[in-house]
């Protein structure tokens, strides 16, 4: 009996060949506080950055697909979740107006090198309600009353050869 | 017993396929600071395609496959100051880098393939 699984593919045309794939999950702890000149403790975008080995030796182009509900729900590897924050605007310790900021909830960067597959997880996600104070003299804006929102990112990466 | 189902392959239609003249890799010369540098290929498919855009964004030897690094600037784990951008018409595949540092990225290797068959109209 001819055993089918031994059939190969004749194509007049190449195709992709998947070459290492696997599941990369990152804790990442939400929003960082930043400061900076005019600024203190804004909610910036964190990046947090995971690796594993390149077992195939040579870099090649990656397609994946991530998840930050528990692998409910899947995004494109490229795709990019925002959400918006309420920011109560503050000046001289009278409020002035609500603002609102869109924000990254989560995305995702992922690449390799001959050695080594990176991922990314990218996201300055926080409480959604806070507040920005602008005092004189320097009327300086410091927010406050905002807590970094943790996320877990499951990215699943399949990775063929580029060329 | 073997496993029909896995002649179910018909490679005339069933799958994205690769044209060795519509990929391959490149180098895009940046000229222009904190702009949109790009080069255009050529493909001439009559339909938009299918395709795949990665850059070594840094030079570190790390091809990033997602079009989204820019967002790197506040981060412990690197800046990439670069931005890959793409776009595609019927005739044409126009890749490129934006916020980018001539003296810093005077040129980005970026690598693409355009798929054939399927795509918009």
């Amino acid at each position: 009996m001819a055993n089918l699984d031994l059939l190969s593919l004749l194509s007049s045309h190449p195709i992709d060949k998947i070459v290492q794939s696997g599941e990369i999950v990152i804790n990442h702890p939400g929003a960082i506080a930043e400061s900076g000149s005019g600024y203190s403790n804004f909610p910036a975008i964190r990046t947090v950055q995971s690796t594993t080995p390149n077992t195939y030796g040579r870099a090649g182009i990656i397609r994946g697909v991530y998840s930050t509900n528990g692998g409910t729900t899947w995004t494109a590897i490229d795709g990019v979740i925002p959400y918006t924050q309420q920011v109560a605007l503050y000046v001289d310790n009278v409020f002035n107006s609500n603002i609102y900021a869109g924000a990254w909830r989560s995305q995702v960067a992922i690449g390799a090198s001959d050695t080594t597959v990176y991922c990314r997880a990218i996201s300055d996600l926080a409480t959604a309600v806070f507040r920005v104070d602008l005092n004189a003299p320097s009327y300086n804006a410091v927010y406050s009353g905002w807590s970094a929102i943790a996320q877990t990112f499951i990215v699943k990466w399949w990775m063929f050869e580029r060329e | 017993m073997a496993d029909l189902t896995k002649l179910g392959y018909y490679s005339q239609t069933n799958f994205l396929k690769r044209d060795d003249g519509l990929s391959g890799g490149t180098v895009l010369s940046i000229t222009t600071a904190q702009a949109f540098n790009s080069i255009t290929i050529n493909h001439n498919l009559g339909y938009i395609p299918f395709y795949t855009y990665a850059a070594e964004l840094s030079g570190s030897g790390i091809i990033w496959s997602t079009q989204v690094t820019r967002r790197n600037l506040q981060s412990a784990a690197g800046s990439d100051e670069l931005q890959m951008f793409s776009y595609a018409t019927t005739t044409t595949l126009t890749l490129g880098i934006t916020n980018t540092d001539p003296p810093k990225n005077a040129s980005i290797d970026i690598y693409y393939v355009i798929y054939l068959d399927y795509g918009g109209a």
